[in-house]
């Protein structure tokens, strides 16, 4: 006779159920609400594409949605190249070091995006500290005003996508056998061929990985646009908000939403994919 | 004929505590030193130190004459082969052996490729080089690991425990192979481990380390038969130690009373004076055992406590009557003693060693 599993451990199906149901309700049913209304005509009910046509149609929403994505990518980059070195180091630490140094990474994060956008708001106009700041380096001859400019708005995406990025880094970039790093130093490699040639390749899926979540928050970025940009700077999340609660046009709204997702979720598909192919070099 | 490699009162030291503690060592070319020590002795921090994985507090390192102590790694005409094999998980084997290669200045693909061939025959690993690491056993993997130090023919190889990871018999064959290899291509090699046996088949000197400082430099024979301080002889092999006090000295000879009053003659390399507390050596292997009816010379009466069969030998644990412990290893076709049985026991006089 077969002896009954005894179970001790208590991993149990509602586990799983429970959160997938609350999911279900407050995600995949708007989620479907949305796709729906988006092809559907707001009179006769029917079937429609004419919200999508309407769309891409107009030179002034694809530019739009490329100011979105472009905006996005640019903070990405910054997030990579300051993101990095600063997980690199903290990946390094030890100790009590370590904790401190990871908690001023996070710290950010405890005060509302709304408080930090404030600050910027501050920072960033023509008498600004930002301004200055870039005249003292020869960057800019004349004292200039980034509040409202794309400028200002990358500043305030690098913000707030920075803390996420180098979070996400310094696990993998831990994981990098430091053995291996060591053989390529004692094989004739200094410090920055081998982060080139080891370092770099072995954290790259975690540079992926970083970069997509960065890219993927900013694209749906809402208050920093919105308060950074000073109606000026006009990208997907603020015209969806515009066509919902200034224009009443849900349906143009959701169609609007349906292309933005579709857009991030093509991207993000095709640089996993990309970034796979490329892990296997030499 | 200057050494290949010499380290001069090498130092390191981390707060206060001396990891490598004033450590000297030359080697000539074609030479296999191995550095044999317990865990923490200070053997891996002085490989480091030759790498330049960490720089020496005080002292420096030679190589073929040079002065490298203040040399990074890079920059050293030296080749590693690492405990956990450290090969470029993101590259294939070819891009493993070859990575020495390139950063030497070598950029002729076909000769990149005929040396990888060459070198990965060498360690009998023939088509492997478009493979990954990953997909590769152990084992094989520290031939990779072994290829692409070679390679680049070094001026003084280091290995780091190189076989820890591998299991018994594998490694056991390994290491003749990795001697047989660098004696073969007369490479220069230090070779850190915390396995005896491994440093007495595979190198033609030991340094045994102990607390950062080399407690004795010989060839693995000299360490074995001729062991200087206490601690050598307790690390290398098996070892009977038996305290006792120096009676007589004659030439080349000396009489020690044990403290059971058992007088007994041995050899001595170390200096000695009448009257010193010293401890005699004698290996398992140097000791008989005979029926408790033998009448023969220099029988000790004694008691069989422990009786393990080993298949080449049986290990015995036997008392004397005055209480100190022995252990012995006999020939199974003479192990005729069992447990609790009394015996009589000889040593091997021409065996006994005095030391430190």
């Amino acid at each position: 006779m077969k002896q009954k599993e005894k179970k001790w451990t208590y991993v149990n199906k509602w586990y799983i159920i429970l959160p997938l149901a609350f999911l279900m309700v407050i995600y995949l049913i708007p989620l479907g609400r949305m796709l729906w209304l988006s092809i559907c005509d707001k009179e006769t009910g029917e079937y429609t594409a004419e919200y999508f046509m309407a769309f891409f149609k107009d030179g002034y929403y694809i530019g739009v949605l490329s100011r979105t994505l472009i905006l996005s990518l640019w903070s990405v980059v910054f997030c990579i190249i300051m993101g990095y070195p600063v997980a690199y180091k903290v990946a390094h630490m030890k100790g009590w070091k370590r904790s401190i140094a990871t908690t001023f990474l996070v710290l950010p994060l405890w005060v509302s995006i709304t408080i930090r956008m404030f600050g910027w708001m501050a920072i960033l106009p023509k008498s600004g500290v930002f301004s200055i700041i870039l005249q003292a380096l020869h960057i800019i001859s004349e004292p200039q005003n980034f509040l409202g400019s794309n400028v200002g708005v990358i500043m305030g995406l690098i913000h707030c996508g920075l803390p996420y990025f180098a979070m996400i880094m310094i696990s993998p970039i831990e994981n990098v056998d430091p053995y291996v790093e060591e053989a390529s130093y004692v094989f004739g490699a200094g410090f920055v061929k081998t982060f080139f040639k080891v370092t770099l390749p072995l954290t790259s899926p975690g540079i992926v990985s970083g970069a997509l979540l960065v890219f993927a928050l900013n694209t749906a970025a809402f208050m920093v646009p919105v308060m950074l940009g000073g109606g000026k700077v006009m990208v997907m999340t603020n015209m969806i908000y515009q066509q919902t609660m200034f224009i009443f046009d849900w349906n143009f709204a959701a169609a609007l939403s349906v292309v933005l997702l579709f857009v991030s979720m093509f991207i993000v598909t095709l640089s996993s994919f990309l970034s796979n192919k490329m892990r296997i070099q030499e | 004929m200057s050494s290949q490699l010499e380290l001069k009162e090498l130092v390191k030291e981390y707060k206060g505590f001396r990891a490598v503690d004033k450590i000297n060592i030359q080697i000539q070319k074609g030479d296999i030193l191995s550095l044999l020590g317990p865990s923490g002795c200070g053997k891996t921090t002085t490989l480091r130190m030759i790498a330049g994985l960490l720089t020496p507090t005080e002292g420096d390192v030679f190589l073929a004459g040079e002065k490298i102590t203040e040399k990074p790694p890079y920059k050293r005409d030296i080749a590693m082969v690492f405990q956990n094999y450290a090969l470029f998980p993101h590259m294939r084997v070819y891009g493993n052996v070859v990575y020495g290669l390139k950063n030497r200045g070598i950029k002729d693909k076909k000769i990149l490729r005929k040396k990888a061939e060459e070198v990965l025959s060498i360690v009998q690993l023939e088509g492997v080089e478009d493979r990954f690491p990953r997909q590769l056993s152990g084992g094989q993997q520290q031939r990779v690991s072994l290829a692409r130090a070679m390679v680049v023919e070094p001026k003084i190889m280091l290995f780091d425990e190189p076989l820890s990871n591998l299991d018994a018999k594998l490694r056991v064959q390994t290491r003749i192979e990795i001697r047989n290899l660098l004696k073969q291509l007369n490479i220069t090699a230090i070779y850190v481990t915390h396995d005896q046996e491994e440093a007495l088949t595979i190198s033609d000197w030991i340094a045994v380390m102990n607390k950062g400082r080399i407690e004795q430099l010989a060839s693995p024979t000299e360490l074995y038969s001729m062991p200087k301080t206490k601690f050598v002889a307790d690390f290398i092999g098996h070892a009977n130690l038996l305290e006792g006090v120096v009676e007589k000295i004659s030439e080349g000879h000396v009489e020690v009373m044990l403290h059971n009053g058992i007088l007994v003659h041995c050899i001595s390399p170390a200096k000695i004076h009448v009257g010193d507390k010293r401890f005699i050596l004698v290996r398992p292997e140097n000791i008989n055992l005979f029926p408790v009816e033998s009448t023969e010379e220099n029988l000790f009466d004694a008691v069989v406590e422990e009786r393990n069969f080993l298949g080449s030998v049986v290990r015995y644990k036997v008392r004397l009557a005055s209480g100190i412990a022995l252990e012995c290893e006999i020939h199974p076709d003479y192990a005729f003693a069992e447990v609790r049985d009394a015996v009589k026991v000889q040593f091997n006089k021409e065996k006994m060693v005095l030391v430190g």
